[in-house]
């Protein structure tokens, strides 16, 4: 739990609201700073009720955000299982679906409305306790910029706004992600009436136990996790209400024992005393598998001996452990490391990386898979155990410790049996902490990912024993390139079928995996494993590396759990291994990887393990991966040979990646997909950052040198990242604004220049005729090289293809004569306007003259408005200078076309006005770049434009009317 | 501070008691937001309660009148801000787009500012009215509710750009309702028409019978 700040009027320089920090207390108050830092009562605000500290609100919702959706999410929230025991026996075939609908009912079940009205009763005191004043300031965001000296008195009460909304959008983010990763919606189906039948008498009999649960627990003094018992058989009864399509709080229902706060305020005690505890997906899994003992148990048939077994069981139990048998001051030591660099940084992931650990850390515990530093010497066991701590195969007593499977190592050996191969009949000796299940499940899913899987050949590099595996693999029938992809592409039960049948398709048929000695301590399992290595040569003649041992005398029994923590955290082996050290763990590294090896299936197996959900959950947090990629590698620098790196090099995903692809598939209709299409679909994040936006850099022109700028990238990664995207940058922008440019001009009828300005960001501030150009040049031999712009056309749209047509023609026709006549146009500034155009139709004005070009301009203006008001009289003239000079800062023509189609001008009017702009933008530029402003030169620029631009030889009159109809002075 | 869930924050057995309860007082920040939570939340309940509807279930031939009222008043804000945003979008790509640009660059022009303020108010009237309904029964209509899943995804988009200040949640919010509507989309399909859910009174004992 999180300290908080207690609230001081000393040291608070602004306004801020503070709370009580006692549960269920609704003392609120506004604290203000002392006058003139000393004058005033009441320096630490207190709770009158409670007499205790009161504590700010915005450091305190977070928490109590956590303690809702530890609420929603807890494992007391799945079925019960005596009701599942009941639906197996008598609806077996809706079991799994029931299961399902039920994950799905959670949320909105057990109080998602009601913490909705619970935030909303904070939010709404917070608001109350603000003065009118900082309302009005609040009101409008803009203020605070603006009047600073006003800011900076408001500037805790709008953090602490903010930190309520980025609360909401928290609690909205993991509703979402329940969603997404717990549930296939498809599968859901509503209760057939038998199942919802008895479901029904089961909600009367609950909701008549809730009175009586309410009563025990006002009226007598129970032990917490009691109370949460009643809370959450309470809280449940919603979810069944949900799954007969009641609505999960009964609306009319005035007097109700429990409320909101109540709930809240009590998940927020269970939270900080440990007592809650998140689902997975696992979770949900095993209520369809392995409540088996359970079921038993509850129908009353549990034999003596089996209640003897459980109770030799829960020796294990999290009461029974203390702090010094599990030893966590490595893992403490990095905490302590992570809160000194957020409370430099001020950056949340730290913290979130610290509560993510230690969840992990509660649930390890509570498992006890693995030995603790110090174990408690079991009585029972002790007895089992031979004076020499170990049991040889076909030795009394043998069987029955495997079956209890309460050794702490075994020696187990796999025997390979594949004819024509040469290592036929050889035999591998290994060692483990964990059962030979598991250890050989990670041998099994370890050859198949670490061998080359190059044309379904494992090559050299490869170990004896992977070689073998791999190729026991392919001899059954397996593509070890196809199943890696297979494998990496699903998740959860789909990934445990597939490795199920795989490792079914091996064992004992070419490969014999066989424990031959069971350990009562580790401590004697080297020495053996190192005399059978020797005694069956297996490291010349078998499919060992190594010998096994090495031990110079006793062996060390490490803080697994300290170093699993740490994995979590993100260090690296050697970091570990220093960090031992310094807590007089004589180790070396190698030492410490081979116990990774024995308890966790080596360190990339450790890693998937522990520090993979880490990150995924802080994406479900809402962090940017790139934040999580640099914090991790700010943490333990480089990681070799991991699953970090393969994460980082989009070689490996997150689970949610894998589901967001499935979705999109499902959405479209694609239920069976293969790997590769799953790959494609998949937003693989490298180096944290999601391919998507990767991708889009390219398109909006973003090069490989922006980008070292901006994200402190080398370069040669850069080049390698886009070599797995694509082959290289250059290559991904043009693949995939090709796929764009279509799609435009295809659906959207954007025309080429468009594209390129609009969808490609370049040639911005270049004029229209350039862009023509440039455009047409880039899609013809960049985008589409050996085809043209109207080949492109004729493809995909061919409604642009008849304007383009049109455009050549009058083009190739017009401007070449244009332009002569343009270019024979007499330089003299002053002199009068050519005869000879003005024949030739470009202008009606039969003599004129033009002093002043800015002058000129304004008479153009002038004569704009004439024309508008002309249209719509109730449009005032200030209003059309305003939208001249706005549209003359528009970037691009493009964007000022699409301006000038929605406002209702008639159309001769829109191309007057369109015309002018182009007048002003030029003349814009010339001031800027200081070039000198000449009649001569506007005129031609003014025709070049005309020409390009297809503006007709009337408008061009028109204009020249308008200023001689208004001001004829200036023209005669 | 009242905790309790008998006094919900938006009372609607008394009729008197508008729900714009929350727009009266000034600042409406975090109460739009909480309000929003809810609307969302109710729309996921109410779906819920579609899809686990018993065989039996009896869908009233005669539609409330308060109900009918509020839908009615939703189509026409809808029409109007379906209208609107047309209205902005013009030729281009999208009304995002056109949108962001207006709010952003031509904060100057008062045509096209009250055009903003003209949507902001039509988008804030739209989500209110959601509201309303989202308090109702609206189980009982799901082909309307499918509608709204839709509707407010694009209301969220025009509150994410005009209100900065919470763009991170009106997005969410966005996803949460695309995953609503996709879902929805699943459970009613295209071709099945609202009448065909509501079925006629059964008696009693035909009822029971099938229970």
């Amino acid at each position: 739990m999180v300290e908080h700040t207690k609230v001081s009027r000393k040291t608070t320089n602004e306004d801020r609201i503070a709370i009580c920090p006692q549960l269920g207390c609704e003392t609120i108050k506004r604290v203000k700073p002392l006058k003139l830092g000393f004058l005033g009562f009441g320096k630490y605000p207190k709770c009158n009720q409670h007499q205790l500290p009161l504590v700010y609100v915005d450091e305190r919702i977070g928490e109590i955000v956590g303690a809702a959706l530890a609420c929603l999410f807890d494992k007391a929230g799945l079925p019960p299982k005596v009701l599942l025991t009941l639906i197996k026996e008598k609806f077996p075939k809706e079991l799994s679906m029931f299961i399902k609908s039920w994950v799905y009912c959670i949320t909105i079940g057990r109080g998602a409305p009601i913490i909705s009205s619970y935030m909303d009763s904070l939010s709404n005191s917070y608001l109350k306790q603000i003065t009118k004043k900082q309302l009005k300031v609040l009101k409008d965001d803009t203020s605070i910029k603006r009047g600073r000296k006003k800011g900076k008195v408001f500037e805790a009460i709008k953090k602490g706004i903010d930190e309520i909304i980025l609360q909401y959008t928290r609690l909205l983010k993991h509703l979402r992600a329940h969603s997404e990763v717990l549930i296939n919606t498809q599968e859901l189906l509503p209760l057939s009436t038998g199942l919802r039948n008895a479901f029904n008498a089961w909600l009367e009999v609950s909701s008549k136990e809730k009175t009586d649960l309410l009563k025990i627990e006002e009226e007598q003094d129970i032990p917490l996790s009691q109370v949460k018992d009643y809370y959450d058989r309470i809280l449940n009864l919603g979810i069944y209400s949900c799954l007969l399509g009641l609505p999960p709080v009964e609306k009319n229902k005035k007097k109700r024992r429990v409320s909101a706060f109540d709930r809240f305020s009590a998940y927020l005690e269970f939270r900080k005393e440990h007592l809650t505890e998140k689902f997975t997906k696992s979770d949900i899994e095993d209520l369809k598998f392995n409540n088996h003992k359970d079921i038993q148990y509850v129908m009353g048939i549990k034999k003596e001996s089996d209640i003897q077994n459980m109770i030799y069981e829960e020796t294990y139990e999290i009461s029974d452990v203390t702090e010094k048998q599990i030893f966590l001051k490595g893992a403490k030591l990095v905490k302590d490391t992570l809160l000194d660099k957020y409370n430099q940084t001020k950056n949340k992931i730290f913290l979130s990386i610290i509560e993510q650990v230690y969840n992990l850390k509660i649930s390890l515990i509570k498992e006890a898979e693995y030995p603790f530093l110090k174990p408690k010497k079991i009585f029972r066991q002790k007895k089992l155990f031979s004076h020499k701590g170990y049991f040889t195969k076909g030795e009394l007593g043998f069987t029955e410790i495997l079956k209890k499977g309460r050794s702490e190592a075994l020696i187990y050996k796999l025997r390979c049996d594949l004819p024509k191969f040469p290592y036929n009949g050889k035999i591998y000796i290994g060692i483990t902490g964990r059962s030979l299940k598991t250890r050989f499940k990670e041998h099994v899913t370890a050859a198949i990912r670490e061998c080359d899987r190059t044309y379904n050949t494992p090559g050299v590099g490869y170990t004896k024993l992977y070689l073998a595996i791999a190729n026991s693999l392919i001899h059954v029938g397996w593509n070890i390139e196809l199943l890696y992809d297979k494998m990496r592409s699903i998740t959860g039960q789909q990934y445990h079928t597939l490795l199920y049948k795989v490792i079914k398709s091996i064992e004992n048929v070419h490969i014999f995996p066989d424990v031959i000695e069971l350990h009562e301590y580790m401590d004697t399992a080297h020495d053996r494993e190192k005399y059978y290595t020797k005694t069956l040569n297996t490291v010349k003649n078998g499919l060992n590396e190594y010998e096994g041992g090495g031990y110079k005398g006793k062996h060390l029994r490490l803080p697994l759990y300290d170093i699993v923590l740490m994995i979590a955290f993100g260090m690296n082996q050697h970091q570990i291994t220093r960090i031992l050290k310094k807590h007089n763990f004589e180790v070396s590294r190698a030492t410490v990887g081979k116990r990774i090896m024995h308890y966790f299936g080596g360190w990339y197996e450790a890693q998937v393990k522990f520090l993979k959900p880490i990150i995924e959950q802080l994406f479900l947090e809402g962090y940017e991966g790139y934040e999580i990629y640099r914090t991790f590698e700010d943490i333990a620098g480089q990681h070799q040979a991991t699953w970090f790196n393969d994460w980082r090099w989009g070689e490996a995903f997150l689970d949610f990646e894998i589901a967001s692809a499935q979705k999109i598939l499902e959405k479209n209709g694609i239920k069976e997909s293969s790997p590769q299409i799953i790959f494609d679909n998949i937003d693989i994040h490298y180096f944290g950052i999601p391919k998507s936006k990767w991708i889009k850099w390219t398109l909006e022109d973003l090069s490989l040198n922006n980008l070292v700028d901006k994200y402190n990238f080398s370069k040669k990664t850069l080049v390698e990242i886009y070599k797995k995207i694509g082959s290289s940058h250059e290559e991904v922008q043009i693949k995939y604004r090709r796929s764009i440019a279509i799609d435009l001009i295809k659906n959207s009828g954007w025309t080429v220049e468009k594209v390129y300005t609009d969808a490609f960001k370049r040639a911005p501030n270049t004029p229209f005729k350039r862009i023509r150009s440039l455009a047409s040049d880039y899609f013809e031999n960049v985008l589409f090289p050996n085809s043209s712009v109207e080949e492109i056309y004729k493809k995909y749209n061919k409604s642009l293809l008849a304007k383009y047509l049109e455009y050549k023609e009058e083009a190739r026709i017009k401007p070449s004569k244009r332009m002569e006549d343009i270019n024979n146009y007499p330089k003299d500034l002053n002199g009068p306007f050519p005869q000879d155009l003005m024949e030739k139709g470009y202008f009606s004005l039969k003599e004129g003259k033009v002093h002043n070009f800015p002058k000129f301009l304004r008479y153009l203006i002038v004569g704009f408005i004439y024309k508008s008001l002309k249209e719509d009289s109730s449009i005032s003239e200030e209003l059309l200078l305003q939208k001249i000079f706005i549209f003359s800062e528009a970037q691009n023509l493009a964007t000022l076309n699409k301006a000038l189609k929605n406002l209702k001008f008639s159309e001769p009017v829109k191309e007057y006005l369109y015309f002018l702009i182009i007048l002003i933008r030029e003349i814009k530029r010339r001031v800027e770049s200081s070039e000198p402003i000449y009649r001569s030169h506007i005129i031609k620029y003014f025709i070049n434009e005309s020409v390009e631009l297809q503006v007709s030889p009337p408008i061009i009159n028109d204009i020249i009317w308008t200023i001689k109809n208004f001001y004829p002075d200036d023209f005669d | 501070m009242n905790f309790d869930l008998e006094n919900p924050y938006i009372e609607y057995d008394s009729d008197d008691i508008p729900y714009s309860l929350y727009e009266i007082h000034g600042v409406n920040k975090i109460r739009e937001l909480s309000r929003q939570l809810r609307t969302f939340l109710n729309y996921k309940t109410a779906m819920i309660q579609y899809r686990f509807r018993p065989k039996t279930a009896t869908y009233p031939d005669r539609v409330e009148e308060k109900y009918k009222e509020t839908e009615r008043s939703l189509k026409q804000l809808a029409l109007k801000f379906i209208k609107l945003l047309a209205n902005i979008r013009g030729n281009s790509f999208s009304y995002e787009i056109e949108l962001e640009r207006l709010v952003f660059n031509l904060a100057y022009d008062k045509i096209r500012k009250s055009l903003l303020t003209e949507l902001k108010d039509v988008t804030q009237k739209l989500f209110t009215t959601i509201h309303a309904l989202s308090e109702q029964e609206i189980h009982l209509h799901p082909k309307f509710l499918k509608f709204i899943a839709n509707l407010t995804q694009e209301a969220c988009i025009v509150f994410k750009i005009l209100n900065n200040w919470a763009s991170g949640f009106y997005e969410e919010l966005r996803v949460n309702y695309v995953q609503l509507h996709d879902e929805l989309t699943l459970l009613i399909p295209e071709e099945y028409a609202e009448k065909s859910t509501v079925r006629k009174h059964k008696s009693l004992e035909e009822g029971l019978r099938e229970w």
